[in-house]
């Protein structure tokens, strides 16, 4: 999982082609590490083939926490299989979900979120 | 003459009622023997212009039924309507209760089926789906038995050899058993929805079993299943699913014939309950089959699920070319969800397999697992943000159908189906 900052967004890109109930729980991990306190957060999902509805779940207990801490969340970067999941659970009801990182980034420069 | 003998101690009893009322509520040896005639002629109806007929034959399928009421009328029903050359539409049902108010609602309920079979075909000009005629049934009969407080449990079944599948949607009926002759295994098979008249209306869920040539389903009422002996108690489903899969190789008739026998002997020569037992054959299937793939589960391996994903992938690929792509997608959904299950909630061996047809993707995980919800999962409360929940859902809404089969023990087998469309 690689976490860069850009200005005050931190952008988290999992490297795991699919992340199952046999690596969900580590993902989840990674993940909640990752999101680490303050700034702005983009989950890039590009490097994700697959994920099933445990790697969801821990994707959603991150927006949770975010929300909590009044921080902004975007998902990016969702593969066909990652965005067929989404549409089936309305993730977008509430997630961010846009089609790239540039995206996500302009969202926040633009500070439409 | 009205009324019997009024003198002496039988009178005794009714002190301070009201005596004519009482003498004319007993009734007289004529009108006994009237209501006698008429409970005859009305299970003369029954017998013969209400129940199903079998006088067809459907290419590459063999069907027996029987029914046995414990009163003179009975409230188990069964009808079969060849609507089509190569399937058969099949009802099998049962009232709550005995005598002629369950008979005549049963009657009610299959004049509401074939109301509803005719008004959609006159429609359509196709054969209806049977989720649509069984909604339609719930919402002509179910109001006016919830208000009756009676109910009735039944299946709907659509079987077709040719495309080697079996559609059935169930209103809370008892399981029915299904022999696979493949591997000589013997399931019990149950659907998900509730009986007509527990509630105003409901959302129907319908289910398909793969069917190959050799098997044979066999659908009962509890009539069987409760037969009683004093000493043993209820015959119940597992003797059941024993006894259809030692006789498994008997023609329908005789199968059907044989669990009558055998349950009747168990209940000592009187069932309690009105009894029916529907066998059908399948003796030719005709849906190709382009590949086939079985797959042990190492569960050593922690990349396991990704390793039978990507094979599954390949199989679609070599099966159905580049119009693989559209079943792809749901399909491994269903698939990695189903596999997630067997990770988190069994434990042994365990075995998938894959049948790629040329019309339908079928899916078969074998396990040993406890009781399991697989399927009818609510929608998840995405706004609540919940963890976990999500699983059955993605299942069901990715595949056409999924159904949890019990076999001995605590063996189990999830079938995943769905079909592949035309142009694929």
């Amino acid at each position: 999982m690689i976490v860069e900052n850009i200005g005050k967004t931190r952008i988290i890109t999992p490297q795991t082609a699919q992340i199952d109930v046999m690596n969900a729980n580590e993902f989840g991990s990674m993940l909640m590490q990752a999101l680490g306190e303050g700034s702005s957060c983009i989950l890039d999902l590009r490097n994700v083939v697959f994920l099933d509805s445990s790697a969801l779940g821990r994707i959603v207990i991150a927006l949770r926490t975010c929300k909590t801490q009044g921080r902004h969340f975007i998902l990016c970067g969702a593969t066909e299989a990652v965005a067929l999941l989404f549409k089936m659970v309305r993730l977008s009801q509430i997630a961010d979900i846009v089609p790239d990182r540039q995206t996500a980034l302009e969202r926040f420069q633009k500070g439409s979120v | 003459m009205k009324g019997r003998d009024t003198g002496g101690p039988f009178w005794s009893a009714w002190a301070g009622t009201d005596r004519e009322a009482a003498e004319s509520a007993v009734p007289s040896p004529e009108e006994a023997m009237a209501r006698d005639h008429d409970i005859e002629t009305s299970a003369r109806i029954q017998r013969t212009l209400l129940s199903g007929r079998y006088d067809f034959s459907i290419p590459g399928l063999e069907i027996a039924a029987e029914t046995l009421p414990s009163s003179r009328v009975d409230g188990d029903f069964y009808d079969f309507f060849p609507l089509s050359n190569d399937s058969l539409d099949f009802m099998i049902g049962d009232v709550m209760g005995k005598g002629i108010p369950a008979a005549l609602t049963a009657a009610a309920a299959k004049s509401a089926v074939y109301r509803s079979l005719m008004r959609r075909m006159i429609a359509s000009g196709g054969l209806p789906e049977p989720d649509d005629i069984l909604a339609e049934v719930d919402r002509v009969i179910s109001g006016e038995l919830v208000d009756m407080g009676k109910f009735l449990t039944m299946y709907y079944c659509r079987v077709e050899p040719q495309k080697s599948s079996l559609r059935f949607i169930d209103a809370g009926h008892t399981s029915f058993l299904y022999h696979c002759a493949q591997d000589k295994s013997c399931w019990t098979v149950k659907g998900a929805n509730m009986p007509l008249g527990f509630t105003e209306s409901q959302s129907w869920q319908s289910f398909t079993l793969p069917v190959q040539a050799g098997d044979t389903i066999f659908f009962f009422s509890d009539g069987i299943s409760e037969a009683e002996n004093a000493e043993t108690g209820i015959f119940g489903e597992e003797r059941l699913r024993q006894l259809v899969l030692a006789h498994a190789h008997l023609a329908p008739e005789d199968l059907v014939k044989q669990v009558l026998a055998l349950t009747f002997y168990y209940s000592e020569g009187s069932f309690r309950d009105d009894v029916t037992a529907l066998a059908l054959r399948i003796c030719e299937s005709g849906m190709p089959r382009l590949f086939d793939r079985k797959a042990s589960i190492d569960r050593a391996d922690n990349k396991w699920i990704a390793r039978i994903r990507s094979t599954f992938l390949e199989d679609l690929e070599t099966a159905y070319g580049s119009r693989a792509e559209q079943l792809a997608l749901p399909l491994s959904l269903a698939l990695v969800e189903a596999l997630g299950n067997l990770a988190k909630y069994t434990t042994g061996s365990a075995a998938v397999h894959w049948e790629l047809q040329k019309g339908r993707v079928n899916i078969s995980l074998d396990c040993v697992s406890e009781d399991f919800e697989w399927f009818r999962a609510p929608q998840p409360q995405i706004d609540q943000y919940p963890m976990t929940g999500y699983g059955s859902w993605i299942m069901s809404g990715a595949s056409d159908s999924i159904l949890l089969l019990r076999g001995r023990e605590k063996q189990s087998r999830i079938v995943i189906t769905k079909d592949v469309p035309h142009d694929a």
